[in-house]
C-alpha cells in the first residue's frame, strides 16, 4: 500500500514542481492566471 | 467406447461483469465433449460436466484462457523417495502429468523433486502422492512453506484494487479541485495555477488512463477479440472519449493565443477512480458473502489426540484414521465422526444443527466432528474421517449450492449479454441528437452525454444481482442446518403449497419407547420379570421394553430358560417363574384368559401403540405397551407449516387407525395410510397431477424414490445419519421445523433477488434517459454505476443476517 501511496504523492509533486520549474525559467506566461483556461462547468 | 462423465470446478479469474461468465459458457458448452457448463461470476467458478473420454480439464483450461480469462492453478513440490534412474524420473513425471486436472509435472532426479502445476479444484496433493506411492514410490509435500505461497487469490485482488484506487485518487482529486473552482457556487475556491494548466492535467490524467486503467482496455481487448462486450468495453469506451478529446483540445491551444477551452481530463481520471472504488467494495463484499464456508471450515479441529499403543499423542487432523480411538476432553472439539466407545457428556451441536440445546452423549451414540464437547470426558472411535464427515460433506454441499445457478439468473444474463451493444447504440444516437439537433455543432456538449450513457448503462449491478443473494441465502441456511443442494432448489421452494411428511422418524422419533405398563400386582416386581425375561430377545419392541424398564432403576434377573416364539412372543424362565409376553394367540395358545383386558388393549391399539399381554406362571399378570412418539417439535412445526398456508399430508405404511392416532396427535389433518415405500411416490405424482406443488420429507433412506419424484425432496436427519445424496434440501437438525424455516428462507431469498434485479434495472433504466438528456454528470453516472454494484452486493449480505 505504502508503495502506491509514495508513487503517486512522489509523481504528483514532481509534475506540479516541474510545472512551477518550467514557468520560472520561461517567465510568467501570457496569462499567468489561466483564467480564461475554462474547465467545462460540469 | 461408453462415455465417462466428469464434473470439474475451475477457478477462473478475469471477468468481470455477466457478459463474461455469459461467454466463458457458450464457449465451452460449444467444445466437443462438454455436456454442461456453468459460470459463476460471484464464486469465480466453472463448473463443468464434460465427457473423459473425449477431452480433459487441460482442454477445457486452455479453452478459458483462450477466451480470454485465466484459470487459477496451483504449484507444489513433491519430495520423493525411491528413484534410482532417470527412468524412474520420467515414469514419475508421466504417472503425474496424466493425472485429470494437473497442468504440468516435471521431475527432478538430482533434487529428488517433483514440481506440479496444477488445478487445486480436479486434484488434489493427495491424489498426487496416491499416484507416485501407486508406481511404486514415495512422496511428500516439500514443507509447509508452500502452503504459506497459496494466498487467497482474493484477497490478493483486493489489495492490488487497494493500491490502485489510492494511486488513482491521488493523482484525480486535484483534478477535482480544478473543476470545483469552476463551478459558480464554489468560484471563491482557490486553485492553485499549475492545476489548471492543461499540461499538468494531462500530464495527472495520464497514469490514471492508462496505467491503472489499464485493466479496462485489456478487458475491452480481449472481450472485443472473442467477438462480444462487455463493461470493460463502456468504461474503456466512454473514459477515452474524454481523454483523447481532451489532449485534442491541448493541443489546440499550442500556440494559439485563445485558452477558452474545456478540458475532461477530471472525468476519465475520475470516472476510473470511482470505479475501481466501485469494483474494491464489491471484491471485499463477494468475500463476506463466501464467509459461510469459511466459517465451516474454520470449524474443524486442528489435531486429535489418539490412543495408539497404550499412548496418548496429539497428532495432526490429516493424520487420523477410521477406527482410531479419540481422547476428547471437555472444552475440545470433537475432531472427526466416531462413536463413543466410553463416558458421556452434552455436545454442543449448534454449529452444525442450529439447535442451540447441548445433546447428551453416551456410549453407542453418534457424535460429529467439529462439534463441541461441553463437560465429560469421552473416549470416541473414529469411523469417518476427511472427506467422509459430515463437515466435509455439509461443505461441500453447501459451495456447490453457492456456485449453483438459479434459473431466475438466466434471465439476467440473457439480458447482460445483449446489454451492451445496445448501450453503444444508444450512446451514440444520443451523440448524434445532441450534435445535429439539441446543441448544433457543439462536440463537448454532445461527448459529454455519450460519456455519461456509456457509463451510467455498464450492467455489473446486474450480472451480481442474483449470485450474491443465492451465495449469502445458502450460506445463512447452512448455519440453521438447512442444506440446498443448488441455487434452483433455493427458488423452487418458496412455490410449495403441499407439504407430504413421512410419519417413521420424521413426525416421529422414529424408535419405540414404552408407553403404558397396567397391572394389579407389584409394578417393580412385575416390570423386573418382563424386562429380565424381554433382554434375551433382539426384537426393536422388546428392546424398547428393557430400555424403558432400565431407565426406572428397576433390576433385571438373570433368564435360565429363553424361547423366542416368531409371531407370538416369548417365554422364558426368570427366579423359577415362567414368563410369557406376546399376542393374544401366544396367550389362547397357552390357555391364559385375557377377556377382561382385550378391551384396554384395542384402546392402546387405538391410540397407535402395540400392546404386548403378560403371563406369569400361567396366569394374565398385565399388559405393556411400546409406540413411536412423536418429536416434541413436530405438533408446533405442523402448526406453522399450516399458519403458511400450506397443506400438510402425513404418509405412511402403517394401518389407518395408527396413521389416524398419530396424526391427530400431531395436529395433521390428511392421512394417506398402508402405503408401501415404492407406492410414495405415486401418491406424490398423484398430488402433482392435482397441480400441487409438493415438498416431500423423508429420512432420504426408504423414501428416495417419492424425494425424487417430489418438485422439493427434503432428507431430514440427525448429523451423520442423514442421507444427503437423495435429497434436494438436507435438514441436520432432526426438527421440523426446519421444513418452514427452509421455505421462509427461500421466500426471503427469492424477494432479496427480485430486490437486487429491480434496482439492477432501475439503475439502467431510469439512468440511461437522464443521462441522454443531459441530466447526469459523466462522473456522478461513474459514481452511481460504482454505486449500483455495491448496493446490490451489500443487499444481499443483508440475508446472512436473516433470523428464522
Amino acid at each position: 500500500m505504502k508503495k502506491w501511496i509514495l508513487s503517486a504523492t512522489i509523481y504528483l509533486l514532481v509534475v506540479v514542481g516541474s510545472y512551477y520549474g518550467i514557468t520560472a525559467v520561461t517567465g510568467p506566461s501570457e496569462d499567468p492566471t489561466h483564467s480564461n483556461m475554462e474547465q467545462h462547468d460540469n | 467406447m461408453s462415455e465417462k462423465i466428469l464434473e470439474n470446478q475451475f477457478q477462473v479469474t478475469g471477468m468481470t461483469c455477466a457478459a463474461c461468465a455469459t461467454r466463458i459458457e457458450k464457449g465451452l458448452r460449444k467444445m466437443d465433449g462438454v455436456q454442461e457448463a456453468n459460470v459463476n461470476l460471484a464464486l469465480e467458478k466453472a463448473m463443468v460436466k464434460f465427457d473423459s473420454n473425449v477431452m480433459g480439464p487441460t482442454d477445457i483450461q486452455k479453452k478459458i484462457r483462450d477466451l480470454g480469462y485465466d484459470v487459477v492453478t496451483e504449484k507444489k513440490e513433491l519430495v520423493l523417495t525411491g528413484m534410482t534412474c532417470a527412468a524412474c524420473a520420467t515414469r514419475i513425471e508421466k504417472g503425474l502429468n496424466k493425472l485429470d486436472g494437473v497442468v504440468q509435472a516435471s521431475v527432478n532426479l538430482a533434487l529428488e523433486k517433483a514440481s506440479v502445476e496444477y488445478n487445486p479444484s480436479v486434484v488434489s496433493t493427495k491424489d498426487m502422492i496416491q499416484k507416485v506411492e501407486d508406481l511404486g514410490y514415495g512422496a511428500m509435500i516439500k514443507s509447509d512453506e508452500n502452503e504459506l505461497e497459496t494466498v487467497d487469490h482474493r484477497q490478493k485482488e483486493i489489495e492490488k484494487q487497494q493500491g490502485k484506487f489510492i494511486f488513482s485518487a491521488i493523482l484525480s482529486v486535484p483534478l477535482l479541485w480544478a473543476m470545483f473552482g469552476h463551478f459558480s457556487f464554489t468560484s471563491s475556491l482557490y486553485v492553485p495555477e499549475a492545476l489548471m494548466n492543461p499540461w499538468v492535467q494531462m500530464a495527472l490524467a495520464t497514469p490514471v488512463q492508462f496505467f491503472i486503467g489499464k485493466q479496462f482496455y485489456v478487458g475491452a481487448y480481449k472481450a472485443l477479440k472473442n467477438k462480444s462486450a462487455n463493461m470493460d468495453v463502456l468504461v474503456a469506451l466512454g473514459t477515452s472519449a474524454a481523454y483523447f478529446y481532451s489532449v485534442y483540445l491541448a493541443i489546440q491551444t499550442i500556440g494559439s493565443s485563445t485558452h477558452s477551452v474545456g478540458l475532461y481530463f477530471e472525468t476519465s481520471a475520475i470516472l476510473i477512480t470511482l470505479i475501481i472504488l466501485g469494483k474494491l467494495f464489491e471484491a471485499r463484499a463477494k468475500g463476506k458473502s463466501s464467509e459461510a464456508i469459511k466459517k465451516l471450515m474454520g470449524l474443524q479441529a486442528k489435531t486429535a489426540t489418539v490412543l495408539r499403543d497404550g499412548r496418548d499423542e496429539i497428532v495432526p487432523l490429516e493424520e487420523v484414521i477410521s477406527g482410531d480411538i479419540l481422547l476428547i476432553k471437555p472444552g475440545e472439539k470433537i475432531p472427526v465422526d466416531g462413536e463413543v466407545i466410553e463416558g458421556s457428556s452434552a455436545i454442543d451441536e449448534s454449529m452444525l444443527t442450529g439447535e442451540s440445546v447441548p445433546v447428551d452423549k453416551t456410549i453407542g451414540d453418534k457424535v460429529i466432528g467439529a462439534t463441541l464437547n461441553k463437560n465429560g470426558f469421552i473416549k470416541i472411535k473414529a469411523t469417518k474421517v476427511g472427506k467422509e464427515t459430515a463437515l466435509a460433506q455439509i461443505i461441500k454441499v453447501v459451495e456447490e449450492a453457492q456456485g449453483s445457478k438459479a434459473p431466475i439468473q438466466r434471465m439476467a444474463d440473457s439480458i447482460s449479454g445483449i446489454f451492451v451493444p445496445i448501450v453503444v447504440g444508444i450512446a451514440v444516437i444520443t451523440f448524434l441528437i445532441w450534435y445535429i439537433w439539441v446543441d448544433p455543432g457543439n462536440f463537448a456538449e454532445a461527448l459529454e452525454k455519450l460519456i455519461a450513457v456509456l457509463v451510467i448503462a455498464c450492467p455489473c449491478a446486474l450480472g451480481l444481482a442474483t449470485p450474491t443473494s443465492i451465495m449469502a441465502g445458502s450460506g445463512r441456511s447452512a448455519e440453521y442446518g438447512i442444506l440446498f443442494k443448488g441455487g434452483e432448489h433455493l427458488e423452487k421452494t418458496h412455490s410449495v403449497n403441499t407439504v407430504i411428511l413421512d410419519k417413521t422418524g420424521t413426525i416421529t422419533n422414529g424408535a419405540p419407547v414404552l408407553t403404558n405398563v397396567i397391572t394389579e400386582q407389584n409394578e417393580v416386581e412385575f416390570l423386573s420379570l418382563v424386562g429380565s425375561a424381554e433382554k434375551q430377545s433382539e426384537h426393536p419392541l422388546a428392546q424398547a421394553i428393557v430400555e424403558g424398564i432400565k431407565e426406572k432403576s428397576i433390576d433385571l434377573n438373570d433368564v435360565t430358560d429363553f424361547e423366542n416364539i416368531p409371531g407370538y412372543g416369548i417365554k422364558a424362565v426368570v427366579d423359577g417363574k415362567t414368563v410369557f409376553v406376546g399376542t393374544r394367540r401366544l396367550m389362547k395358545q397357552n390357555n391364559v384368559n385375557v377377556e377382561n383386558v382385550l378391551a384396554k388393549m384395542e384402546d392402546l391399539e387405538k391410540q397407535g401403540k402395540t400392546a404386548m399381554l403378560v403371563a406369569i406362571d400361567g396366569s394374565y399378570a398385565g399388559l405393556v405397551a411400546v409406540a413411536d412418539t412423536i418429536k416434541e417439535t413436530s405438533t408446533g412445526a405442523i402448526k406453522r407449516m399450516k399458519e403458511m398456508g400450506l397443506q400438510v399430508i402425513m404418509i405412511t405404511g402403517d394401518n389407518q387407525q395408527t396413521a389416524n392416532a398419530i396424526a391427530k396427535q400431531a395436529g395433521v389433518d390428511h392421512v394417506i395410510a398402508e402405503v408401501l415405500p415404492e407406492g410414495k411416490a405415486e401418491e406424490v405424482k398423484k398430488l402433482q397431477a392435482e397441480g400441487k406443488i409438493v415438498a416431500m420429507v423423508g429420512d432420504g433412506i426408504n423414501d428416495a424414490p417419492a424425494l425424487a419424484t417430489a418438485d422439493i425432496g427434503m432428507a431430514i436427519g440427525t448429523g451423520t445419519d442423514v442421507a444427503m445424496e437423495a435429497a434436494d434440501i438436507t435438514l441436520i437438525r432432526g426438527d421440523l421445523n426446519s421444513i418452514p424455516d427452509s421455505i421462509l428462507m427461500s421466500h426471503k431469498t427469492m424477494r432479496n433477488i427480485k430486490q437486487n434485479l429491480f434496482w439492477a434495472l432501475a439503475y439502467n433504466t431510469i439512468g440511461i434517459p437522464i443521462a441522454a438528456i443531459g441530466l447526469l454528470a459523466p462522473w456522478l453516472a461513474g459514481a452511481a454505476m460504482a454505486f449500483s454494484s455495491v448496493s446490490v452486493v451489500l443487499n444481499a449480505l443483508r440475508l446472512q443476517k436473516v433470523k428464522l
